[in-house]
């Protein structure tokens, strides 16, 4: 175009119509090659089209099977929580057909459990969009669909189905309406459970259904014996940390938590603390056979008469009246004993074993509902304090950490952090106590239970060991009378641990099966005698009457009435 | 006329490679459209399944064993003497002759399971000698039928027992 001006021009000089001609070609061998290039770019185009972004549409769809929430199983597999497509039933109230009264008569013979004036109620509201029933069965959802009204439809929703009921809902928790989760696992993984890459994959805990079922229903037996206001369990794997079971009961229905008060959904294993009494002398005997202040079972303790420290009187409660030696101490659950011995090794070696044990933060699991315990500052941290904590009392904490130092205990002396996923590997974990005062514990722990206060444990063959605790229950600082928490800390079988059972009863009433005692070694032993007879075989642990952990040696410092 | 013949033979070429491409294409997308359905009709049956899954393991749920069993299987724990340890303390029980109605009579009413946890006792047992025949030996440990038979016990029981009584 520039060069017809050119052309145009009155008095072309010479050579500039050369020139000009030149430039002409120039433009257009440009344009020819622009022109070349667009079938170039178009060929490039089609090519990643093709090869590239050719992908057939049903790949790119939302069409899979995946559910919208990943399901939850245990460590079998057995499915704890899923989501399924539910039907809802909703209407239109202005688009209704028919007469609503006769219509509500109708859908109230099917769905039983509303009653006609609340779906009169939803049929006559005045807004757009109503919801009659969520979570409708097929067949009712099928008799709604045939009373023919237009204005109802039927909507598939996707919800969250507990198939188990009531069996760990305090680790699994549950959603809200929106597919959120609200508490336990749920919570806690909630975006790993809502992950578009891995909602196909189940989420496997380290729960063994069974194992929660049998300590469920012998802790609620237990329960309703004696009038108890509640019960926790746990069990524990001791080699690698994962958590087997954990009960709390009173439980809720996490179908329907919203009909549940709010003391039934508070787990007590995580978020309930507790002075766990005289379960902690172990921790006491382990933590002076590390400072080297028992240097040999037979060393005696005074326990002739109660101990008056500080304005305080530390008393027994199977008073001997005499001198003790270390199994006495601990087999007799003796205070004062224990006080004594605590005294020996220190404040600060005191504190620095339960530091180590985690028993200063709260416990280490996955859910999002963890208490802090309780714990005297370290001003107020004194000889007192140290005596009362070396027998479980002046702190609080929760029967998880409790479940998690027996097994660094019995284990070999390696603390290995809970878990409610499972593991296929024990982690490295951090060395508590050495492989001899374990040894030392287990024993102690074994004749515990052959000779001592825990007696009515002694499920035959499976050489459990294990320690109670009865501490007078506190509330809101107050110490109550006659109210208790019993607890039993447990492990079998000795001769080489493999699952810690922690059980705990909340104020037991007495009952005619334990003559009225609401001790822990009246109300505590016979229930775990219970479930270790229920979960040994379930957990591949045979009885064995001919296998045992040697004793003999702590026996020979015991005294003639516990020898028997 | 040379002229036209080139005319007419590229646009026959044309039009054939059109045509044939054109059935390629809808050959291809018919094939997808095949995959499409297969692949909706999987999820509609994964769901489904789900579906059944979720009504089965509802229906099976352990509480609601427990309850069967509290109400009326009554099973209990196996109990530490029921386990067998080696194959010789089974041979042990079957060693009596047969019809001795006297040695019979003093067995006790148990039910012996050999444990899994010793590999090879299973598998040991019948070659035992002393084994007169296997019939003589569940003979042998079922002599006295107890009142209320101890069965071993087993966390999911089949609920038509239930349904029979």
């Amino acid at each position: 175009m520039a060069s017809i001006p050119a052309s145009a021009a009155a008095l072309p000089l010479a050579g500039s119509q050369a020139a000009a001609r030149a430039r002409a070609r120039q433009r257009l061998a440009v344009i020819l090659l622009l022109f070349l290039l667009v079938p170039v770019v178009l060929a490039l185009r089609l090519t990643e089209l093709a090869i590239f972004e050719g992908l057939p549409p049903a790949d790119r769809t939302a069409l899979t099977s995946a559910p919208p929430r990943a399901d939850i199983v245990d460590r079998n597999g057995v499915e704890l929580a899923r989501t399924y497509e539910a039907y809802a039933i909703t209407v239109e109230p202005r688009k209704l057909a028919s007469d609503p009264e006769v219509l509500a008569a109708k859908i109230a013979t099917i769905l039983t459990d509303k009653s006609a004036e609340d779906i009169l109620a939803e049929l006559t509201h005045r807004g757009q969009f109503r919801y009659i029933a969520r979570r409708v069965l097929p067949r009712e959802a099928q008799a709604i669909n045939d009373l023919g009204e237009p204005a109802i439809y039927l909507r598939r929703e996707a919800e969250r189905l507990y198939p188990n009921i009531t069996l760990a809902s305090h680790v699994v928790g549950y959603t809200d309406d929106q597919g959120r989760g609200m508490v336990g696992i749920e919570k806690a993984f909630d975006a790993r459970l809502l992950d578009k890459a891995q909602r196909s994959q189940p989420l496997q805990l380290a729960l063994d259904v069974r194992v929660q079922q049998a300590v469920e229903s012998e802790l609620r037996a237990v329960m309703l014996d004696q009038q108890a206001q509640g019960a926790a369990g746990v069990v524990m794997d001791v080699a690698t940390g994962e958590v087997v079971a954990m009960a709390s009961l009173p439980d809720f229905n996490p179908n329907k938590p919203g009909m549940s008060d709010d003391a039934s959904r508070y787990n007590k294993v995580t978020f309930g603390t507790y002075e766990l009494g005289s379960t902690f002398k172990a921790l006491t005997l382990a933590s002076a056979l590390s400072a080297g202040t028992i240097t040999k079972m037979s060393q005696r303790y005074d326990a002739t008469r109660p101990l008056m420290v500080a304005g305080f009187r530390i008393r027994d409660d199977h008073a001997k009246n005499r001198w003790l030696s270390v199994p006495e101490v601990f087999i007799h659950s003796s205070n004062i004993g224990t006080a004594r011995i605590a005294v020996e090794v220190g404040r600060d070696k005191q504190r620095q074993m339960l530091d180590d044990l985690g028993f200063l933060k709260p416990v280490e699991i996955e859910l999002p509902e963890r208490a802090r315990p309780q714990y005297p500052p370290l001003s107020n941290w004194g000889q007192l304090a140290t005596m009362t904590i070396a027998y479980g009392h002046g702190i609080t904490v929760t029967p998880l950490h409790l479940a998690s130092s027996y097994a660094t205990l019995v284990n070999g002396g390696i603390y290995r952090p809970p878990t409610l996923l499972k593991r296929d590997a024990a982690p490295e974990g951090r060395r508590v106590f050495t492989e001899e005062t374990s040894l030392m514990l287990r024993k102690l722990l074994r004749l515990t239970v052959t000779h001592g206060t825990g007696r009515k444990a002694n499920a035959a063959g499976y050489r459990v060991g294990g320690k109670t605790g009865t501490a007078e229950k506190n509330v809101n600082g107050r110490y109550v009378r006659g109210a208790n928490v019993v607890t039993f800390a447990a492990a079998f079988p000795m001769d080489a641990p493999r699952y810690v059972v922690v059980a705990m009863v909340d104020d037991p009433r007495g009952s005619k099966a334990t003559y009225g005692f609401r001790t822990a070694g009246m109300v505590m032993a016979p229930v775990m005698n219970n479930i270790v007879t229920r979960i040994g075989p379930i957990l591949g642990v045979a009885p064995d009457p001919a296998k045992d952990l040697d004793t003999s040696d702590l026996r020979a410092s015991i005294g003639d009435e516990a020898k028997e | 006329m040379r002229h036209y013949l080139g005319i007419a033979a590229s646009i026959l070429v044309t039009t054939a490679v059109a045509v044939v491409s054109y059935s390629v294409n809808m050959k291809v997308s018919s094939e997808r459209a095949a995959v499409t359905r297969l692949r909706i009709a999987l999820v509609d049956e994964t769901q489904r399944i789900r579906e059944l899954q979720a009504e089965l393991r509802t229906r099976a749920a352990l509480p609601e064993m427990q309850r069967w069993n509290d109400v009326s299987l009554h099973m209990t724990a196996p109990q530490a003497t029921q386990f067998l340890a080696s194959p010789v303390q089974l041979a042990a029980f079957a060693a009596q002759p047969e019809g001795d109605g006297a040695a019979t009579a003093g067995t006790p009413a148990l039910r012996y399971a050999v444990t899994e946890a010793i590999p090879g006792a299973a598998e040991a047992a019948p070659t035992v000698p002393a084994v007169p025949a296997p019939r003589a030996l569940v003979k042998a440990a079922y002599a006295q039928p107890a009142p209320e038979p101890e069965l071993p016990a087993a966390d999911a029981p089949p609920p038509e027992v239930v349904e029979g009584q």
